[in-house]
């Protein structure tokens, strides 16, 4: 278990794409951090570098604070799960485990002693003089896990590897993961553009896009205090609104959105950061998650009906706009007409338009007193101030 | 395979099948009449064969002109296999995993031979061997048809560890292998089929070959091939089918057993 450093690292492939660019990341030794991104913003080519498989053009990899940059991949002790998972096809599962701990000369006897114990820490024993081809997916997975965790690297390293599996075996295979690593207490980093999986699995997740780092926090922080627009859309739901600053009061900046209306909220506290201080007229975009919105029935039923509709969970707080309300329709809420109403299991979506056409999603969890509104009714929604980020870049 | 499928009565279908039997007919009938011939009792090859006697094979099988002839050819064969799958090998392995710069220039130079007419590589090896005054051995034979027939195991090689790709062997480097162990380990034995198929094929068209042969070495090392033209020359004797009937099988087994092997990978 020791840390790993990205220290300015760049790379860029024959052909001339850039992968990776300018990275620099802490895992700080036991962490679980996990490199989330949509396709080809350059978390393989990342994970390649820590583990040895691609040189950078510059900065340094530090792996335990050695500079491991210069050190080819046998020479690293890191223990790789491959998105193909890569189990040696002319190997039994036995020798597949084994395969690391006799390349540090192991005696067969212990290694095979020690092979056992880790195919039965992953569920596996009895399986191993099957061959690869002879396991399912989700065991085959398991045989990968052992083999890496067989020589106990110092690094453990996965690219992808739940992305051919179905949800369920997913699932599962993730609580699994996620407590071998705790027991092990092993450094991890792993590479996913699941957003969900993410979330669940990391001490810490770092969203990158082209080939950089947009945040790197708590699942917590990123989804709760987004640096970016970016960072906001790509983990998890939300509603995103284009306009510009109105007025700074307090901790709350009001914007007044492309179609006129305004909403309050507060710039992100990313990783402690004083919030920066937005001028008037500034352009901007606020980001409110579906389960900040809260919906209302239009017209005479509005203050009552909102505070019974909505109970305790979201009480409506955005009245003091009131005066706001006056030139606009304010933060007294956007006039939205209902799309759809969707029963999730656990959710129920509403999905809303705006007079300028702009689709809302709004949440209420199984339980919550959701407003009886239908098809095609028309409602308000409002957001609290202290749910809605007000991010410029 | 499957065997039969559904009788579909579509014109398309049954023309198909119809040419099938006649392509059939053409690739089958000449070889039926060789061996038919080859049991010719008399001293000229006759069809349809005067009675029956294995009296040609056994002059194939004793008589030294011939089994000289076979033992160069296997020799050869054997030999030039051997050095075309090795030269294929280290190419193969060159181009896709340990890359040298222009590579690509010299995966183009190993297939040269497969595009140039035989009579002109003959040529080249002669004035080649001449110039370097070694000429006229079974040797300088065994040198040229390794070259000539390098091309097909470095096709199989190639599309072999294709197939393997790369992450297998980032695989065994991440858990320690040095390049070495890996190519031991992990590489040489998932190819392993496509190498044996590689030398089984070059080892075929080695004992197939007649122009090369017989301008490197045709005055001092008689081939089967060669053999079997000098006697067309000067004879008709039944003995050319019966040889001809041997290297029909003796290819046939060697085919089926470089496809089991090529089939037959790991699962
Ligand atoms: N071997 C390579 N040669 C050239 N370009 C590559 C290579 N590997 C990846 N790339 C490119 O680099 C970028 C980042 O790729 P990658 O690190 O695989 O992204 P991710 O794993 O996030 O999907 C992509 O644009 C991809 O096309
Ligand atoms: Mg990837």
């Amino acid at each position: 278990m020791s840390r790993v450093d990205l220290v300015q690292v760049t790379k860029t492939y024959p052909g001339g794409v850039k992968a990776v660019d300018g990275v620099s990341l802490t895992v700080e030794a036991g962490e679980f951090m996990t490199l989330l991104g949509p396709s080809g913003c350059g978390k393989t080519t990342s994970l390649r570098m820590i583990a040895g498989f691609e040189q950078p053009d510059s900065g340094q990899v530090l792996i335990g604070g050695k500079d491991v940059t210069r050190v080819p991949p046998y020479e690293r002790d890191t223990g790789m799960v491959f998105q193909s998972l890569a189990l040696f096809p002319h190997m039994s599962v036995l020798d597949n485990v084994m395969y690391g701990l006799r390349m540090r000369r192991v005696p067969r006897p212990e290694a095979e002693a020690r092979a056992k114990e880790m195919l039965a820490l992953v569920q596996l024993a009895g399986y191993e003089q099957r061959r690869p081809h002879q396991l399912s997916g989700g065991q085959r997975q398991r045989v990968a896990f052992a083999r890496a965790l067989a020589v106990n690297p110092s690094i453990f390293l996965l690219d992808e590897p739940f992305a051919a599996l179905d949800a369920k075996l997913r699932d599962e295979l993730q609580v699994e993961l996620r407590r071998l690593q705790q027991r092990l207490r092993i450094t991890t980093v792993f590479v996913t553009h699941n957003q969900r999986e993410a979330m669940t699995l990391s001490d810490r997740v770092a969203v990158m896009r082209d080939g950089r780092v947009e945040q790197v926090g708590t699942p917590q922080e990123v989804y709760e205090e987004p640096a970016t627009v970016f960072v906001a859309g790509f983990v998890g739901m939300t509603n995103l609104f284009k306009g510009h600053v109105v007025a700074q009061d307090g901790g709350f900046v009001r914007v007044r959105t492309a179609e006129g209306f305004e909403i309050a909220g507060r710039p992100p506290r990313t990783n402690g950061a004083p919030p920066q201080a937005l001028a008037p007229g500034q352009p901007v975009t606020v980001s409110v998650r579906p389960e900040a919105l809260r919906l209302v029935q239009a017209g005479a039923a509005g203050a009552v009906g909102e505070a019974g509709a909505v109970g305790e969970a979201g009480t409506p707080t955005a009245r003091e706009s009131g005066e706001a309300a006056g030139e606009s329709n304010g933060t007294g809420g956007i006039p939205v007409r209902v799309d759809m109403v969707r029963f999730v299991g656990e959710l129920v979506e509403y999905h809303l338009f705006t007079p300028g056409g702009q689709e809302i999603l709004c949440t209420y969890q199984r339980g919550q007193a959701a407003p009886a509104v239908g098809q095609g009714a028309q409602a308000l929604v409002r957001v609290e101030p202290g749910e809605a980020r007000v991010l410029w870049q | 395979m499957s065997g039969r499928g559904l009788r579909y009565r579509d014109p398309v279908v049954w023309s198909v099948r119809a040419a099938f039997w006649i392509v059939l007919a053409f690739l089958g009938v000449p070889l039926l009449i060789l061996a038919a011939v080859s049991f010719h009792p008399g001293r000229f090859m006759t069809f349809p064969p005067q009675g029956f006697s294995l009296r040609w094979y056994e002059t194939l099988f004793t008589n030294s002109q011939w089994t000289d002839a076979i033992r160069n050819s296997l020799v050869v064969a054997f030999a030039s296999a051997l050095l075309a799958t090795a030269m294929a090998l280290i190419l193969a392995l060159v181009l896709d995993r340990y890359p040298v710069r222009f590579g690509a220039v010299f995966r183009q130079l190993g297939m040269l031979p497969l595009f140039l007419p035989p009579v002109i590589m003959g040529v080249a090896y002669v004035s080649f061997f001449y110039a370097i005054g070694f000429s006229g051995r079974i040797e300088n034979l065994i040198i040229a048809h390794a070259v000539f027939n390098a091309p097909f195991p470095l096709m199989l090689i190639s599309a072999g560890l294709g197939k393997v790709g790369k992450e297998l062997e980032e695989s065994a480097m991440n858990l320690g292998a040095r390049p070495g162990v890996v190519l031991r380990t992990v590489t040489l034995p998932l190819i392993r089929a496509d190498v044996f198929a590689g030398a089984l094929l070059a080892f075929i068209l080695s004992l197939n070959e007649y122009i090369v042969a017989f301008l490197v070495a045709g005055f001092t090392v008689v081939t089967l091939p060669i053999e079997l033209f000098a006697s067309l020359r000067y004879s008709y004797s039944p003995v050319i089918a019966a040889a001809s009937v041997v290297f029909i099988l003796g290819t046939a087994v060697l085919v089926a057993v470089a496809d089991r092997m090529a089939g037959g990978l790991w699962d």
